[in-house]
């Protein structure tokens, strides 16, 4: 049913991340994932900003879990299953997904998330949404740590890190319910959205250079 | 080109804006990226990396509803020892992420750039150059609210002046060269609950750092 082809894939620089859509995925609920995803996006990175300690993907999942629905009895179609445990082996689909949407993003990624960057270190959000037989939208919460170098010739090269420490790599999956989110969630996401864009754009001082319009 | 296009000198942006937005949208998408240019220069007067530049060029585009973008790097430009020509960088950078459909017409579009006037780019070059550094983007406003914003930023070893389209800049002066596209997705609904407070900041900024430009056998813009 998933095909890997014919996906959208929706980019988020500014806070780090991306969603990306199998073809089975209606327009609109595309819309409500990404201004779902841009709300939960913004209050991580504020959390991480002021200092708390959880991880972000613990904080992300969390949050995001909020706005969706509890995992179904049925649970979740054995492809999904299937996508999830074979994650991080090579040549597994949701691997596959993920190294296509980085390399679409390698030459793009010096810029990707580097407000929260720590020295070399930067991390990749992905979030893979699949439609399930019974109409529910599985969102797999895929998160790399990455390390970032760049060769003599300029060109960025890219690895995810391991050490004793840290995962490398996290996965999650929820389901989101379109139906419920438009019901009980849509309206706060986008006030909250603006509220946070309004705060943004206040703090924004404008300077000067020499301009079009001066004669 | 001229039916399907309008040109505009916005802050250091060379803007190529689709007849089928209509009049407000093109507005709200010169003033989206009036505001995040000025912002950004007021953020950071003088540019180090570009790359910070950029964030927070960007950064002010998603505060006003651009949340969604997808980035590409380039290949140096000045990787060659051949001059570099700044509009012809800048045209490069932004046709291989032109959706088919748009292709023809925007190539028509570009095509006309280079017999501009060398005079009326002076004031966009006022605001692509400081000093040593050249800043500027050629950005093109697609119906469905997308953009595509293809940025050149270079110094120099000697202070730059202004030029016309045929402009080229000798290797051997060249510093740090970077060319970047950015393809951005504005969500109409999060601009409109920022509109307020982007007139309020272009307050009187508008006249000062916009021009419409009259192409050479085409329609004059409002």
């Amino acid at each position: 049913m998933n095909e890997i082809t014919s996906k959208e894939l929706a980019a988020n620089c500014t806070l780090g991340g991306n969603a990306s859509f199998l073809a089975t995925v209606a327009a609109q609920d595309r819309e409500d994932i990404k201004l779902a995803n841009l709300m939960v996006q913004q209050q991580v990175l504020q959390a991480e900003r002021s200092g708390e300690a959880i991880h972000w993907f613990d904080n992300y999942q969390l949050k995001l879990q909020a706005l969706a629905e509890p995992v179904k009895e049925e649970g979740f179609d054995p492809a999904v299953i299937q996508m999830l445990a074979q994650a991080g082996q090579a040549g597994s689909i949701i691997t596959q997904w993920a190294l296509q949407s980085l390399t679409e993003h390698m030459q793009g990624l010096h810029l990707f998330q580097s407000s929260v960057q720590r020295e070399r270190k930067r991390y990749v959000q992905l979030l893979p949404c699949v439609t399930q037989a019974n109409g529910c939208i599985v969102l797999i919460l895929h998160y790399l740590d990455v390390e970032v170098t760049r060769s003599r010739s300029g060109v960025l090269a890219l690895r995810t890190k391991r050490d004793d420490n840290s995962l490398s790599e996290r996965l999650a999956a929820i389901t989101f319910d379109p139906v419920v989110f438009r019901d009980a969630h849509r309206q706060r996401v986008f006030l909250q959205i603006t509220d946070h864009n309004r705060l943004m754009l206040q703090q924004v001082k404008l300077g000067r250079r020499g301009s079009p319009g001066s004669r | 080109m001229q039916d399907e296009f309008s040109l505009w000198l916005n802050g250091n942006s060379l803007v190529l804006a689709s007849s089928a937005l209509g009049p407000r949208r093109i507005d709200d998408l010169l003033d989206l990226q009036l505001l995040a240019y000025l912002g950004s220069v007021g953020e950071m007067p003088e540019i180090e990396e570009i790359t910070d530049w950029r964030n927070i060029y960007q950064a002010i585009q998603a505060s006003m509803g651009c949340a969604f973008t997808s980035l590409y790097s380039h290949p140096s430009p000045s990787s060659t020892h051949a001059p570099l020509q700044p509009l012809q960088v800048l045209k490069t950078g932004l046709t291989q992420y032109v959706p088919r459909l748009s292709q023809a017409a925007v190539s028509r579009a570009l095509a006309s750039l280079d017999s501009l006037d060398r005079q009326l780019l002076q004031p966009l070059c006022r605001a692509c150059i400081t000093g040593c550094q050249f800043n500027a983007e050629l950005r093109l406003l697609l119906p469905g609210m997308q953009i595509i914003g293809s940025e050149l930023w270079f110094g120099s070893s000697a202070p730059l002046s202004c030029q016309g389209p045929d402009w080229r800049v000798d290797h051997a002066a060249l510093g740090k060269t970077s060319a970047h596209t950015t393809t951005y997705l504005l969500d109409e609904h999060l601009f409109d609950s920022v509109r307020d407070l982007v007139d309020e900041a272009l307050l009187g900024k508008r006249e000062q750092y916009r021009l419409a430009v009259k192409l050479s056998g085409g329609r004059v813009n409002e």
